[in-house]
């Protein structure tokens, strides 16, 4: 929609040729092994093309299985893509709607008109919806379409939202999401929407509030991003009008640039505000869990589902998610799937936005990520004290930065793999002092330098990887290097004790289990051939000093155990791989109930 | 609506009217067969330099099949408002056009202020009247095979043969083995891709 002119026919042709790709190879493995997944072929579900991606897919799936003799039904593509709704019904155009219980007729008798073909279809511009005139499309969201209309009885223009059947399941949620939005009704904030009214039409619920027709924040970020005062300015408003709607008992839950509407004279407005909560409260229910938030944004409360822990401290991520895409040009999680971005926003803390853009002022980035921080407790308490940290920065008053506990917390939860490394490098050169300084009847100097050499240089390596991942390094080929390196100076390790019976080699099992983490099955895989081979490398050099007779080998014993050993290995490679795959299903499920 | 205002592909590279189909399709059937065998010649001439390399030229070979199909009665149709034909057609007489106009200008020099003519109306008589000229079919067949090596893949160039052959969606479907959805869908980006190669040098 705001696309410059010129560009529209590149964006059409980049688009064709997106769904193009997807297409043919959605054909071409339909041809090879027969029923792919069109869910599979979608991308992140953000993703502004998913629509024309579904018409496209969806509509060659149904050909194809047409083909075949079946008969897809509407229902079913309904269920499967309930947000594309108005996509499905133009796959079937001449299917009635048969699904849906008849509409109540005494609701409002005088006004409705059911000539649309299919009541699930949203109604388009300049059609007539009760007592309004739909004009045009405003935006899509998850839960809804937003038209700007004009209410022809009193005649002044205002901003509809439809709810999109299946964003509610049932009559006891969409009660209850009209009672909220009544109380929401009474919010009287200069930062806050106005909500007018709320009510159901030709099956549609709906509310209409105050059209803001100056855009999104997210169309002006980057007037914002090139001043930080102003950055801060403006979370400090949003922020006092946060805290307003909080003291009077409403959780926003979705806070983002997109649900902050600039006006016309620049004053931002935050709307939606009580209703994401009503929907949340009902995610247990059919594929309401596209409304419980944005995973980009996602306090990590959300994202656990613990409603109990969800309060003021979970605005406040919200405001710090959206000062951190202010500061950094780029929401504060993004992966390549759902259940990555989930699995970010509960474990891994965000990139500090100024490792983005180095002129970011440091104690604004400490203002944010306190925000953002995992445990409620550690943010801000309430908006208001985000609001007058800010004020402070503003001044240029000192503001009460986190200290270096927190700091490392956060280095910690950011560099998950890097830290663990470098604790458990430290740790064994520390126990590899202590005995032997203390503990071994027969200190070897020469042995224990080795070891700390390998030790060394293994903690070298690491950070090597690390700088690699952070100049972002193609993944697959850095995290297989990384594997291949981290075996690699396991294994010297124990060759430098020439002992196969060491309690090291707890090492190997070790690292398959951690491979895990990466949530690749391949890798898995990859880990535990290497393991195997490090294992059978030892035990061949080993054998060779035997041969030799000389020193070396001092426990023949263990021998008979290695193929054991090896055999564990891999079995302990096949139920890491097993879990990950179960978490992987588990993963999509949860990314097909988002919204198809 | 006389004869003789149906004299030109102007109107079904312009503004084709329902109406006027039935009236413009002998023309159009003329002028195709004229122009595809013309083009062919062109391309012959062009190629004879590497005359070996004949079979192995996509271009050449399209316009042979597209001259045989001619010659057996078989046209593309006209009235597909997207018809691949007509783009083609429209797109090398913007080009014809665009160059004309640097020729003009070129010897006008200073002093009289010429009429520019309109691009999509009479403008494009002067290049493609109702008997197309040799210089015009060359310029089709060279325009022809550059929007083909435009196209990514070989998949997209088949469709965009065999619809240009005139086959429909349902056969090209049938012979090529896969959904006609994919067949429009191609179609749709072959016809995306030639307007935005277009684009640059208009």
């Amino acid at each position: 929609m705001t696309n410059p002119p010129g560009g529209r026919a590149a964006d059409e042709l980049s688009l064709a040729r997106k769904v193009h790709a997807a297409c043919e190879r959605f054909e071409a493995d339909w041809k090879a092994s027969g029923r792919p997944r069109v869910e599979d072929y979608l991308g992140p579900p953000d993703d502004p093309d998913r629509p024309a991606l579904v018409e496209e897919l969806a509509g060659l799936e149904i050909e194809l299985r047409r083909t075949a003799g079946e008969e897809p039904r509407r229902r079913e593509f309904l269920r499967r893509f309930p947000f594309q709704a108005d996509v499905v019904a133009r796959l079937f155009p001449d299917e009635t709607e048969a699904d849906r219980p008849p509409e109540n007729a005494t609701a409002c008798p005088t006004t409705v008109k059911l000539d649309r073909p299919s009541a699930s279809t949203p109604p388009t511009g300049g059609e007539r919806f009760g007592k309004y005139e739909l004009i045009s499309e405003l935006g899509r969201g998850g839960m809804g379409i937003v038209y700007k209309a004009r209410d022809t009885a009193l005649n002044r223009f205002v901003a509809i939202k439809m709810i999109l059947a299946g964003a509610l399941a049932d009559d006891g949620a969409r009660a209850r999401f009209r009672r909220e939005a009544a109380l929401a009704a009474k919010l009287e904030h200069p930062n806050v929407v106005p909500i007018y009214d709320v009510g159901e039409q030709d099956g549609f619920l709906y509310f209409t509030m105050r059209l803001v027709e100056g855009g999104t924040l997210g169309d002006h970020l980057e007037s914002f991003r090139a001043d930080p005062t102003a950055a801060a300015g403006l979370i400090e408003t949003l922020a006092r009008a946060v805290e307003y709607a909080n003291e009077q008992g409403f959780i926003h839950c979705d806070l983002k640039p997109a649900n902050v509407l600039i006006d016309r004279d620049g004053a931002p407005r935050v709307t939606d505000f009580g209703l994401a909560r009503e929907a949340y409260r009902q995610s247990d229910l059919t594929a309401s869990g596209a409304v419980l938030g944005t995973p980009s944004y996602m306090a990590p409360e959300q994202a656990t589902g613990d409603r109990q822990a969800i309060g003021p401290a979970t605005d406040v991520h919200g405001l710090g998610a959206i000062l951190y895409e202010v500061l950094a040009d780029r929401p504060p999680f993004r992966m390549n799937t759902t259940m990555e971005t989930v699995m970010q926003a509960i474990y891994c803390d965000p990139l500090p936005p100024s490792r983005r853009r180095p002129d970011v002022p440091r104690e604004l980035e400490y203002i944010c990520l306190k925000c953002l921080e995992k445990a409620p407790a550690d943010r801000y308490p309430t908006a208001e004290a985000l609001a007058d940290e800010l004020a402070r920065f503003i001044q240029g008053d000192p503001i009460d930065a986190s200290g270096p506990i927190q700091k490392l917390k956060r280095w910690v939860r950011r560099e998950p793999e890097i830290v663990a490394r470098l604790a458990g490098l430290g740790l064994v050169s520390l126990l590899t002092e202590v005995n032997y300084r203390f503990v071994s009847s027969t200190p070897n100097a020469a042995a224990r330098f080795r070891v700390q050499l390998v030790l060394g240089l293994w903690a070298a390596l690491t950070l090597l990887f690390q700088w690699l991942q952070r100049r972002e390094w193609g993944r697959d080929r850095l995290q297989g290097a990384w594997i291949v390196g981290d075996i690699a100076c396991l294994t010297m390790l124990l060759w430098i004790l020439e002992d196969l019976d060491t309690p090291l080699l707890i090492g190997y099992p070790l690292m398959v289990a951690a491979s895990g983490l990466w949530f690749r099955a391949r890798l898995v895989w990859l880990t535990t051939g290497l393991a195997i081979a490090g294992y059978v490398a030892l035990y061949a050099l080993a054998g060779l000093d035997w041969g030799r007779g000389s020193l070396g080998w001092s426990q023949p014993d263990a021998l008979p155990f290695a193929n054991v050993f090896v055999v564990c290995l891999a079995l302990c490679g096949y139920v890491v791989a097993r879990v990950v795959g179960r978490i992987k299903a588990v993963g999509r499920y949860y990314e097909i109930r988002r919204g198809g | 609506m006389s004869e003789s205002d149906q004299g030109s592909v102007t109107h079904w590279i312009g503004d084709l009217k329902v109406g006027d189909l039935a009236a413009a399709r002998p023309l159009w059937e003329r002028y195709y067969g004229k122009l595809v065998v013309l083009a062919r010649a062109r391309l012959r001439d062009l190629r004879k330099t590497g005359a070996e390399a004949d079979e192995e030229d996509a271009a050449l070979s399209a316009f042979n099949s597209f001259c045989a199909g001619a010659a057996l009665g078989k046209f593309p149709k006209l009235d597909d408002r997207e018809d691949l034909w007509k783009l083609l057609v429209v797109i090398t007489a913007r080009k014809a056009f665009a160059q004309a106009g640097r020729e003009r200008r070129l010897k006008r020099g200073g002093g009289r202020r010429a009429v520019e003519p309109d691009p999509e109306a009479g403008g494009l008589e002067l290049i493609a009247g109702d008997e197309p000229t040799p210089e015009f079919a060359a310029m089709v067949a060279e325009e022809f095979q550059r929007l083909l090596d435009a196209l990514p893949d070989d998949g997209l160039r088949d469709v965009a043969l065999r619809r240009m052959e005139g086959y429909t969606c349902d056969e090209i479907a049938e012979r090529l083995g896969c959904a006609r959805r994919t067949v429009a869908r191609r179609l749709d980006l072959i016809r995306k891709t030639w307007s935005h190669v277009e684009e640059p040098a208009s």
